[in-house]
């Protein structure tokens, strides 16, 4: 009963951050934008936080402050690909080396050149069962909202289209540049959360590039769940499954690779996409820079 | 034209003002890359890598495949050599077999992602993004498990012995007979992409893809096609690092080059020649801040700092001199039909 | 055309900077160069190393320089660099730098190659191996006696030799006083992965561990973590790590640097060092248990004075902690 707990526990901890990113990356993807930036987003959002909950010993201040460098940081890499409809992969790249190199050196500049342990104040948890925290509420909250956003409303409609064919939204009139950044900022908010959440409530401290591949994870949970929020809150927490698994499978002295469960989110949204086949709902304009005439 | 001279103007005086404020660092980092015959050995070494993934690349764009699987293909590359080398020690060609097994796994998984995509309809860049990271798993694994050293102490494969490896012009330095490859299929696949009817089938069906239907051109056909020669590349490059510099296999062996070579690609005008130049020009900025790092004017977490804000701003540089993003963006286009 | 252009712009610049660069010849000093296998700000291993490098520099007035040099080919370039700069001794933190420094050394007869473990030696290639197998000897002693469940673990970042060895001489510290106790190991595979060393120790705990000791070197944060949520006691490693979590870390087992690397450079310096494998342990303070002031009433006082007998015996010699070869 202790360790199906602890598997649970896992999972939601490791679930909660996917969900909430993976829920604004999916707007985002839907709008035709992939972002391999994110990763140095939510790397540079965990730091902030981190940071300012270490000065300030309030985590929803450092809440609030990681969120707001997710926003700065997206919004030069929207400048770049949105508006100057550079390459999206290559922007990606350098977003993630910025971002590893600005919280490395900060980090060094604000705790000493050779880092230190730092504990910082933690959002209230229920210690006793779970780890419940309140962000795990964000948890449910972000795919629910991005639901509503993009299949129930119009600008929803608007940014679908953005991803299928921009061209034709452009020409009804809509603007394709424009969309595309108001996805691209609710995207910044949440990676922001999510990114936050890695510092102020999971460990409560922070190690240059701690992220360690957790915006890869999120792309391939996006994927895997097909581009839908439904499939993408089932991908999340599969994978989140996976991890609890993994961990109570080592703890349990087996020996097993653990490479193959660190390969298994990619594993399975390429699976996934093959059994979708031609019915796979990739956004036709994925990835593809849009420049109006 | 007006665009083009506030970028001329831009670009000056971000250099000026780079020189002003940073101009003894600017001058470290020159010198790492350029100032001696040890500072241009450490360039040309980093560059073939960079070379080699950007060719392959541009071989699969150009056929309207978005290939950024250059990562994975170049780790399996290395791993087919050092699995020849654990089954089969002492062929009568050892080094030509390890190549060729290098340029075969590459391919092999190119195709997987070019099958992928014709058959199943799975996106060209979510799919190679996918392998890069399965591949990342698959070496770490080799290297701990079925791969292992001997000793089985140490996670990386067993050396090659030093003779088996390219030879060096100065054994002071890095630099091995290796790097003549990337000028070699750098001219080749120029020929091929430009001056062959079958690279003109396969431009065709990266530009203009009604046009190439109308054409009567098996389109599946010739993206197979360039994706296989494009993994094959790139698969060379990781078989070449691994006869060239390390000798074994072990995690980590690629510092990012799959990924550095997509800008590499982009800001060589998709033309293999021009890759060549800008993957020396991408060599040198990792020599040179390195150096900048050695010389104790940044550390290493500024020196990722500082290529990210080059990237930034040769994309920047790319976006204003529209033409050939036009060409990018408009094999990104083939790729979706 | 445009190209070519950009491309004269920037050598014209590169060229203007380069020309006012003023070279000035002074006194040749006494060099010393540091490479890690991270970077310094991981408040881990490579940040010990780079606090040795410091007491060089104060101690010796030696000039110093430090880069990170993880690749086969960065590790040899940098080596080859320093060298031809005249570094006098080049410290590689690792083992991976001994194979680099017997392929280099012949080339550099002048300049020392000195990597923290291996095997290999030459005449001016040599190892300098930290006997954490010690400190961590002791913790599995202190562990064995206070648990209450019978079953201690360790979380590992990634799997490499010199973390297995030290894990080593935790489990035999930990059998020498309690031949049934459960020692469970795991590795998270993963070195900055902060998450991953926290869910990898819960599970830990989960399977009835009540102490925990760690080699994850930054990701530690997530191993103390785990430990405050669930009310039990952890160790630190490399330094004392008892500020990161003061009602959670009970000990930690140190590397103390400065002194070793300062007679490291004073050898160095009168030309007196031989390439030799050398094991820096307890006897020359290198290695050592820091208590948590705060914590150590907790322990009971026959375990303070087990420990403080297998240290005295591991500073004679007559108690050997075991360790891998690699």
């Amino acid at each position: 009963m202790n360790e199906v707990l602890g598997i649970l526990s896992a999972m939601l901890s490791i679930g909660t951050p996917l969900m909430i990113a993976a829920s604004g990356e999916t707007v985002l993807e839907r709008a035709g934008v992939l972002n391999i930036g994110l990763e140095g987003v939510m790397l540079c959002s965990a730091f902030f936080a981190f940071l300012t909950d270490s000065a300030t010993h309030s985590p929803w201040l450092g809440l609030a402050a990681g969120v707001v460098s997710a926003v700065l940081l997206m919004a030069v890499s929207s400048a770049f690909v949105i508006k100057f409809a550079c390459d999206q992969v290559v922007t990606g790249t350098a977003v993630n080396l910025l971002s590893l190199g600005i919280t490395g050196s900060l980090f060094a500049f604000a705790f000493g050149k050779t880092g230190k342990l730092v504990a910082v104040e933690s959002v209230p948890k229920n210690e006793a069962f779970l780890s419940l925290n309140p962000l795990m509420l964000l948890a449910a909250a972000a795919p629910l909202f991005a639901w509503i956003l993009l299949t129930k409303t119009r600008w929803g409609l608007a940014a679908r289209g953005c991803g299928e064919s921009p061209e034709s939204v452009s020409a009804l009139g809509f603007s394709v540049i424009k969309t595309r950044l108001q996805a691209s900022g609710f995207a910044a908010v949440c990676a922001g959360i999510a990114g936050s959440y890695l510092t102020i409530a999971q460990t409560n401290s922070f190690a240059p590039n701690m992220t360690a591949g957790i915006g890869f994870v999120v792309l391939a949970a996006v994927t895997f769940g097909r581009w839908s929020i439904a499939g993408t809150v089932f991908a999340s927490l599969l994978i989140a499954l996976g991890y609890g698994a993994q961990f109570w499978l080592k703890a349990k002295q087996t020996a097993i690779p653990y490479q193959l469960f660190d390969a298994l989110p990619y594993l399975s949204a390429l699976i996934a996409l093959i059994c979708a086949g031609r019915s796979s709902s990739a956004p036709a304009s994925l990835a593809r820079p849009f420049s109006p005439k | 034209m007006k665009r083009q001279l506030i970028f001329y103007a831009l670009a000056a005086a971000i250099a000026a003002a780079a020189c002003l404020i940073f101009g003894d660092s600017v001058s470290i980092a020159a010198r790492g890359a350029f100032a001696d015959s040890f500072a241009v050995h450490r360039t040309l070494v980093k560059s073939a890598p960079l070379a080699l993934t950007a060719i392959g690349l541009i071989v699969a764009w150009r056929g309207g495949m978005f290939n950024i699987g250059g990562e994975g293909q170049l780790l399996m590359g290395a791993l087919a050599c050092a699995l020849i080398y654990r089954l089969a020690p002492n062929l009568p060609f050892e080094r030509a077999a390890l190549l060729a097994g290098s340029a075969i796994a590459g391919g092999t998984y190119a195709l997987i992602a070019a099958i992928l995509y014709t058959k199943r309809g799975v996106n060209i860049v979510i799919g190679t993004i996918l392998l890069n990271f399965i591949a990342m798993q698959i070496v770490s694994y080799a290297v701990r498990g079925p791969l292992q050293e001997p000793t089985h102490s140490i996670p990386q494969t067993a050396s090659l012995p030093r003779e088996l490896m390219f030879g060096r012009p100065n054994p002071q330095t890095d630099l091995h007979w290796g790097v003549l490859f990337a000028p070699v299929l750098a001219v080749a696949c120029s020929i091929w992409l430009f001056r062959t009817a079958q690279g003109f089938r396969i431009r065709l069906v990266g530009s203009n893809f009604r046009a190439a239907r109308a054409a009567r051109i098996d389109a599946d056909k010739h993206r197979t096609i360039c994706m296989g020669v494009s993994g094959a590349i790139i698969g060379l490059a990781g078989g070449i690092e691994f006869l060239g510099t390390t000798g074994y296999l072990y995690d980590g062996f690629s510092p990012g080059w799959g990924f550095l070579g997509i800008p590499v690609a982009l800001l060589g005008g998709l033309h293999p020649l021009g890759a060549l130049a800008s993957a020396f020009g991408f060599g040198a900025i990792i020599a040179g801040t390195k150096q900048l790092e050695a010389a104790g004017r940044a550390d290493s977490s500024l020196v990722f700092a500082i290529q990210g804000a080059a990237l930034l701003l040769f994309m920047l540089a790319q976006a204003v001199r529209t033409s050939s993003l036009r060409a990018s963006s408009r094999i990104v286009e083939g790729s979706d039909a | 055309m445009n190209r070519v252009f950009i491309a004269l712009l920037i050598a014209a610049s590169i060229a203007g900077c380069s020309s006012n660069t003023p070279s000035t010849q002074t006194q040749p000093k006494f060099k010393v160069a540091l490479l890690t296998p991270s970077s310094v700000n991981d408040s881990g291993w490579s940040a010990l190393a780079y606090d040795g490098l410091m007491g060089i520099k104060q101690e010796l007035g030696a000039e110093v320089n430090n880069v990170v040099a993880a690749t086969p080919q960065e590790r040899r370039d940098a080596m080859r660099s320093y060298a031809q700069q005249g570094y006098n001794l080049v410290i590689g933190h690792g083992y991976e730098y001994n194979q680099d420094g017997i392929e280099i050394g012949p080339d550099f007869p002048k300049t020392v190659f000195v990597s923290s473990s291996g095997t290999k030696t030459a005449p001016n290639v040599g190892t300098f191996r930290f006997y954490l197998e010690q400190g961590m000897y002791l913790l599995g002693m202190t562990a064995a006696k206070m648990s209450k469940t019978g079953v201690i673990g360790m979380v590992g970042g990634p799997e490499v030799p010199s973390i297995e060895s030290t894990f080593v001489g935790f489990e035999a510290g930990a059998k020498s006083v309690r031949p049934d106790i459960k020692v469970l190991k795991a590795y998270t595979g993963s070195n900055d992965d902060v998450n991953k060393a926290k869910q990898q120790t819960l599970a830990l705990i989960d399977q009835g561990a009540d102490f925990i000791i760690h080699q994850t070197n930054a990701a530690a944060g997530g191993v103390f973590e785990a430990c405050k949520e669930r009310q039990i006691f952890a160790f630190g490693t490399n330094s004392d790590q008892t500020s990161a979590a003061p009602d959670t870390v009970l000990a930690s087992a140190v590397i103390i640097a400065k002194p070793a690397f300062i007679q490291l450079a004073k050898e160095v310096r009168a030309g007196t060092y031989k390439g030799e494998v050398r094991l820096v342990g307890m006897d020359v303070g290198a290695i050592g248990i820091a208590w948590n002031p705060a914590l150590k009433p907790r322990v009971p006082k026959e375990v303070l004075d087990m420990v403080a007998d297998a240290e005295s015996k591991m500073k004679s010699g007559a108690l050997v902690a075991p360790k891998n070869e690699f």
